[in-house]
């Protein structure tokens, strides 16, 4: 699962007001580069919670196995605040794409900030099943 | 339906090696690649260059099964028939987690980019908006309420109470998350009365129309692909 994903991903369970962002408690992540695709990535942007995905990269630095990582040296920082015309910054681009498309989540759990609710992950799939009595 | 496994019309030429590889994958207990999955890539293909021209940069799958249709979209956006244009981000999901191992494989397997599998009901894990483009085969098949239930094989085809329980919950899901001016193909039967599916979703503000209309073997298959305005 890609932070791209993560940052759609919401609690739906019956009663919860506020299931969003889903707090990333990763066992597991891989770093695999794809082809920047600078239009695509620019593009994507209106999409992004960009507080929930500076949140995502907080949490990821928490994990302990980050498979790849010598091949990306560091995780990209990102900037507090998305720039003012992103379009035109290519080294922000580069960043952002990075974070959004090239790291997953393998094994691990997402938390819903209001109820506590656990969704696990493994082998890169979140299970967002809901039980029948939490829908 | 399962008592007649063997399609009544061949995949077309375009998807015939990604269904060969899915059809290998699905085992007992996921729904094989059918007539409805093979009109439905047709009805994707025929309108290559208007998903094309709306530049869809995130697309969902409900219900993907196989994986088949997930994995074929490749075709559709990178195909070098078509020119070629970015792949969007591939979400698919499904409740079946034999569905969901064969979905992933298969994206793996046939290298489809940028593409995430979940285990999920429908789209209430989503927030609201971030879909340009939703494709879904649904249960569609008239059944009686205990068919539908569980996670097993039964709940790719038991639609309950006219075939629409799942469509009719699934409608307003879609107008949830579907950004404005993304498009919807869903895939239904006479049985289930299409034109009443396309009246519901006007009222969720979802423009519908038949983009396919055949008699496949014992079903009379369509396409609706609807657009929100």
């Amino acid at each position: 699962m890609r932070l791209m994903t993560h940052n759609v991903l919401q609690c739906n369970k019956k009663g919860v007001q506020n299931g969003f962002p889903l707090i990333i408690k990763a066992t597991s992540m891989k770093y695999e580069e794809t082809p920047f695709d600078k239009s695509f990535v620019s593009a994507m942007i209106p999409k992004i919670e960009y507080h929930a995905l500076l949140k995502a990269v907080s949490e990821v630095q928490q994990c302990p196995n980050i498979a790849g990582m010598d091949k990306l040296g560091s995780l990209p920082v990102l900037p507090l605040a998305m720039p003012a015309n992103p379009d035109e910054d290519e080294d922000f681009l580069r960043r952002l794409h990075t974070v959004l498309f090239d790291l997953s989540m393998l094994e691990g759990e997402l938390v819903c900030p209001e109820s506590g609710r656990v969704f696990p992950v493994n082998d890169g799939i979140p299970n967002m099943l809901l039980n029948d009595d939490e829908v | 339906m399962l008592d007649d496994p063997e399609p009544a019309c061949p995949p077309p030429d375009w998807a015939c090696r990604i269904v060969q590889a899915g059809t290998a994958r699905v085992g007992l207990e996921v729904y094989p690649p059918s007539d409805d999955t093979f009109l439905l890539l047709e009805a994707l293909a025929s309108d290559v260059a208007l998903i094309r021209a709306r530049q869809p940069l995130t697309c969902l799958e409900i219900g993907s099964g196989s994986g088949v249709v997930s994995a074929a979209l490749r075709k559709i956006f990178d195909g070098a028939a078509y020119g070629g244009s970015p792949m969007p981000l591939m979400w698919a999901v499904d409740k079946n987690p034999a569905a969901i191992r064969c979905t992933a494989g298969l994206l793996r397997e046939q290298q489809v980019p940028r593409a995430d599998v979940l285990r999920g009901s429908l789209t209430g894990f989503l927030r609201p908006n971030v879909l340009d483009m939703i494709i879904c085969n649904p249960p569609y098949v008239p059944t009686d309420e205990e068919e539908m239930q569980g996670c097993g094989i039964s709940v790719a085809w038991a639609g309950g109470r006219r075939g629409r329980e799942v469509i009719d919950v699934l409608l307003p899901e879609v107008a949830r998350v579907l950004a404005p001016g993304g498009l919807f193909y869903l895939v239904c039967i006479a049985e289930n009365e299409p034109e009443e599916i396309i009246a519901l979703g006007g009222a969720l503000g979802l423009r519908g129309e038949k983009a396919k209309q055949e008699q496949r073997g014992m079903e009379e298959l369509f396409i609706l692909r609807f657009l929100k305005d």
